[in-house]
This record gives structure tokens, C-alpha cells and sequence, in this order.
């Protein structure tokens, strides 16, 4: 058979890295076209229905503030006395959230865990969604008087923040994806292994 | 019509305000297809057993709202 001579071909790590890579890769790798491409097509278009459903910025990327695109700063703690530690002029130091507390600032942007296991796409939208939020787009509103499109460039993000349930839906969509990638993962993985082990018995 | 003209794709919340609660069929398609495309044998039995589980799904959350929906009326009463 055609898929058992490629598994052989490709180990499980792989597999897995691939299936991350590019969703329903993994089945791809084993031959199973059919598997790969309604598996992939399906995640990707509900990761990209979660960000049409939000907006972009619903995504929450660790280490950045949500409401600016900066990175997020926090300040240092002495471990010992829980008090701020200062510099040489009395003023408070800090320190980008990452690398000061990363569990701590996953744990505060918990939906990233979930959407970034749907590949480079969740990876690259989040780096889109930092863009947005950088305070030089255009506000546009529609004067009620006038029924005209006012634009004003710059002081505002690019892109709009949800909120409230179209928020929770958009996110909810994001993560979905994510967690449905990772089942492929593992049972494309589990299968290449699984056949593998047939072949070898077989041998 | 005048949020949708000031609309941006992807920049701008989609305006579904209105009728957010019809977002669970896309999600319940979605997750039936994936699954269901790792549980059959063939790829060709995915479209009828994904429907299948569409509905049972659909089903089971209108069964736990209308649950859910009776439970919160009798305790405002009692």
C-alpha cells in the first residue's frame, strides 16, 4: 500500500511538527489526501471565521499590552520583601512582563495557549494584532446629522477591539481551531506510528 | 446599515450583535467534520455521520438551555 511505504519514511516528531506547521499536514505525510485536506481546510477556516467574527485584535499576545501594542512592562520585586526594587534615582525599575513572569502573563492571556497550537496562522495573527493596536490609525464615524463618513487620521489603533460576546465568540472560535489542530496531531501521529508498527510486524 | 458602511474586514468586529447566538452552527459544523473526518474509515461517510452529529449537538444544547431556562424561572418563583 501507498501510505504504508511513506510512514516509514517519516518519524512521529516530524509529523507532529509538521501538523503544527500547516494543519492536516500530518495525514498528508501518510498519504491520506482526502483526511489531510478536509481536516486543514475546515481548521483554517474557522481560525480566520474566529478572527472575522472579533477583528483582529481580540487576539491577546503575552508581552504585550492589549490596549496599546507596546510591550507590556511590569515592575521588578524583590523576592525576599515582595517591595519594589528602585534605581540609583529612586524610581521604581521595570522589566518586559516575558521575561520578568512569563507563566504569570500567559496565565493572564490564557485564550493564547489554546490558539497559538493552530500554527504560524495564529502566530502571524497575533503579530497583526500587536500592529493594530499601535495608536496610528484613523477614527472613522458617521456624523448622525450629516450621514457622512467622518475620518480623522492618527491617535487611534488601527483596528477595533470586541468586546462582550462577539469577543467570547471570536475567541472561543480561535481556540477551537486550535485544540481541533492538536487532536489531528496526535491522531495523525498516532496513526503513522500505528502503521508502522504494522509494517514492522508484517516484515 | 451604518455600522456595516463604516465596516473594516478583519480590523472591525463583525456587526452580529443581533444574532450572535447563530454563530454556534458554524462552530458545531466545524468541530463535527474534524472529528468525524478522524473517526470514519472513508472520507466519503463524513458528510452524512457529520450532520448527524451536527444536530445531536444542536439538539442537546437547545435541550440544556430550555433546561436551564426552566430551572432559573422556578427559582425566581420559589
Amino acid at each position: 500500500m501507498a501510505t504504508d511505504s511513506r510512514v516509514s519514511a517519516v518519524p512521529a516528531p516530524l509529523m507532529a511538527i509538521c501538523g503544527w506547521l500547516l494543519p492536516g499536514a500530518g495525514y498528508f505525510l501518510i498519504g491520506q489526501i482526502g483526511r489531510a485536506l478536509g481536516i486543514g481546510i475546515t481548521i483554517i477556516l474557522l481560525f480566520v471565521a474566529g478572527l472575522l467574527i472579533g477583528g483582529v485584535r481580540e487576539i491577546e499576545v503575552p508581552g504585550f499590552n492589549v490596549d496599546t501594542g507596546e510591550k507590556q512592562m511590569v515592575t521588578l520585586v524583590d523576592p525576599v520583601t515582595h517591595r519594589a526594587l528602585l534605581d540609583s534615582q529612586n524610581r521604581p525599575q521595570t522589566g518586559w512582563a516575558l521575561e520578568v513572569s512569563a507563566l504569570g502573563e500567559i496565565r493572564d492571556k490564557p485564550w493564547s495557549v489554546p490558539q497559538v497550537l493552530a500554527g504560524p496562522i495564529a502566530i502571524a495573527s497575533g503579530v497583526w494584532s500587536v500592529h493594530n493596536a499601535a495608536a496610528d490609525g484613523q477614527t472613522m464615524q458617521i456624523d448622525p446629522a450629516t450621514g457622512k463618513l467622518d475620518v480623522k487620521t492618527g491617535k487611534a489603533p488601527l483596528g477595533a477591539i470586541s468586546h462582550a460576546r462577539v469577543n467570547e465568540i471570536g475567541s472561543l472560535y480561535l481556540s477551537v481551531a486550535g485544540l481541533l489542530n492538536l487532536m489531528a496531531i496526535i491522531d495523525s501521529t498516532w496513526r503513522a506510528s500505528h502503521l508502522s508498527q504494522k509494517r514492522k510486524e508484517a516484515k | 446599515m451604518m455600522s456595516l458602511l463604516a465596516y473594516r474586514l478583519f480590523l472591525d468586529p463583525m456587526p452580529v450583535w443581533d444574532y450572535w447566538y447563530l454563530l454556534i452552527v458554524p462552530l458545531c459544523v466545524a468541530v463535527a467534520v474534524v472529528y468525524k473526518s478522524m473517526k470514519c474509515r472513508s472520507m466519503s461517510q463524513v458528510p452524512l455521520e457529520a450532520g448527524a452529529i451536527v444536530l445531536w449537538i444542536l439538539g442537546g444544547f437547545g435541550a440544556a438551555a430550555v433546561g436551564l431556562m426552566l430551572l432559573v424561572n422556578w427559582l425566581g418563583k420559589s
